[in-house]
């Protein structure tokens, strides 16, 4: 069996005419990169924190590693939101402390090595870090998981260049070969080189989802030039 | 897991926590200071005091703000609960709480759990700083010889004591005494429970979702207050008119009141708990 998620008609309406995410139905494998892209309000980030269990779905259902979204889902799923959710206040080795303590595929090494890399000392206080370097830690704390699923949101949004090569570098050199990334994104152009499949959003709707050799081959283009020509205003 | 995050949470709040004693602390020792003015002393020395000095009138004015100071750190530390609730539960930090592979009932009973402890030790040292400030003005009014030898008294006739108030006034003290204590003890565990409840109903609103939960909580509270008015009054009647045909009746009414406060309390505490797991089970909807 090589899916790992499978989402059932989902469809997540706040009321008759805000329809976040509208009768999804996608069925993801194993071992794969894939971009989830879409412009603002698509229904990206309202289909991650679905997977995730911090939104509760309308209609449809989604299971992973087939198991239900739950507690042993989250045991196996290594989430990135879109925002900043640990606490200003505590100093990253309590962090790690914390990830040690909840997730049982969290490496502290790995994490104290990447932390090194960046020169980033785990007695500091998360709040005395730059907005970049607290994206950072969030993205090491992350991909110091052996999980079975990541799902990044926007984990390029709102940093340099610089810090973007880093973040991919990161996500490419630390996932578990066995298992997906979602990387959800504006910012095609820059995680291009790195996908194996993407899926197009748009309104809520699943628009396409397919390999990205298939949108080179087929179409003759980039999936970044793809996109404007089906995102087109 | 119930372990681990309520090491987590203790950790989470001990900082505020003890701050909280410290301040109490320090109240405490100004409202001893106001004790020590000229006519208190002279009070206790049982002695004429003719004229009100300037300390005289700061020592009233600090005991006011010992009043006032105390009831705000009790009110002080149940509000920074509820936001601490709040803000671990339904904003960016909720991302990181309802990602963590624990249940509901675990992630909910630890955050009750360790915030019920800390509004008990909050509301213990409150008391006892009362109590102590009591026992020091009535140390300085009534002589220490008298002060043994009313505890002697007591000590020696406890059984004739409790042996009397059964029989002339209906009361099993013992009793009576136990129900007080375990309605102590449940009290701030049950108050952090309709807290969080009233909280989590604020989520089910699409907007003004702190409004909502402060709106939540006043509905309760008043709804509560309202009930325990009928429940105490239809008591109080059905005790009164026992007593008028039975003296020893005194004791079925303040068993009665005591444990009717107590079950409302805990039924109140119980239903807000469903609602809160339902709206983190079923309506979570983090913005």
């Amino acid at each position: 069996m090589n899916e790992l998620v499978e989402i059932v008609g989902l469809t997540k309406a706040y009321d008759a005419k805000h329809v976040a995410v509208n009768n999804i139905t996608l069925t993801l494998p194993k071992g794969k990169i894939i971009g989830l892209l879409g412009p603002n309000g698509s229904g990206k980030t309202t289909l991650i924190k679905m997977m995730n269990g911090l939104l509760t779905p309308t209609q449809g259902s989604i299971m992973i590693n087939g198991k239900y979204v739950g507690v042993e889902t989250k045991a196996h799923v290594a989430y990135l939101p879109d925002r900043t959710y640990l606490s200003g206040g505590q100093k990253i080795s309590q962090i790690l402390d914390y990830f040690c303590d909840f997730y049982d595929d969290f490496s502290r090494e790995k994490a104290l090595e990447m932390l090194k890399s960046l020169n980033i000392d785990p007695s500091t206080k998360l709040k005395t870090l730059s907005k970049g370097n607290k994206e950072k830690v969030q993205l090491i704390l992350v991909m110091s998981r052996n999980a079975d699923l990541y799902v990044l949101d926007e984990p390029i949004a709102g940093v340099d260049p610089a810090a973007r090569d880093y973040i991919l570098r990161t996500i490419i050199n630390n996932y578990n070969p066995e298992a997906t990334v979602i990387i959800s994104t504006h910012l095609i152009g820059d995680i291009e080189q790195v996908l194996d499949e993407v899926i197009f959003m748009r309104y809520g709707h699943l628009v396409l989802y397919t390999s990205v050799d298939n949108i080179r081959e087929q179409h003759g283009k980039s999936v970044d030039a793809y996109f404007r020509e089906v995102f087109a205003c | 897991m119930l372990g681990k995050l309520m090491k987590h949470e203790w950790k989470g709040t001990y900082k505020v926590g003890c701050l909280m004693l410290i301040l109490i602390l320090g109240v405490t020792f100004f409202g001893w200071l106001a004790f020590q003015t000229p006519m208190w002393q002279a009070l206790s020395n049982d002695s004429y005091y003719s004229s009100v000095g300037t300390l005289d009138i700061l020592s009233m004015i600090t005991l006011m703000l010992y009043v006032f100071m105390l009831i705000g750190t009790t009110y002080g530390m149940i509000i920074y609960l509820g936001v601490h609730f709040y803000k671990t539960m339904y904003t960016d930090e909720g991302y990181l709480t309802h990602t963590l592979p624990v249940t509901k009932h675990k992630l909910l009973i630890s955050k009750i759990l360790v915030s019920g402890i800390w509004y008990l030790i909050v509301s213990a040292a409150v008391v006892a700083s009362v109590i102590g400030l009591m026992a020091a003005l009535l140390g300085a009014v009534v002589p220490d010889d008298a002060w043994t030898e009313v505890w002697k008294e007591i000590s020696e006739n406890w059984d004739e004591l409790l042996h009397l108030m059964k029989t002339e006034l209906g009361i099993d003290l013992v009793r009576w005494l136990v129900v007080m204590i375990i309605s102590i003890l449940i009290g701030p565990f049950c108050t952090v429970i309709i807290l969080f409840g009233a909280i989590s109903i604020g989520q089910l609103f699409t907007k003004h979702r702190v409004l909502m939960a402060i709106v939540s909580y006043v509905g309760i509270t008043v709804l509560s207050m309202i009930i325990s008015s009928v429940v105490q009054s239809v008591t109080s009647m059905n005790a009164i008119t026992e007593m008028m045909s039975d003296t020893v009746a005194l004791d079925s009414y303040m068993n009665a009141t005591t444990l009717s406060g107590m079950i409302q309390s805990v039924l109140l505490a119980v239903i807000l708990y469903i609602v809160s797991y339902l709206v983190i089970n079923k309506k979570l909807n983090m913005e």
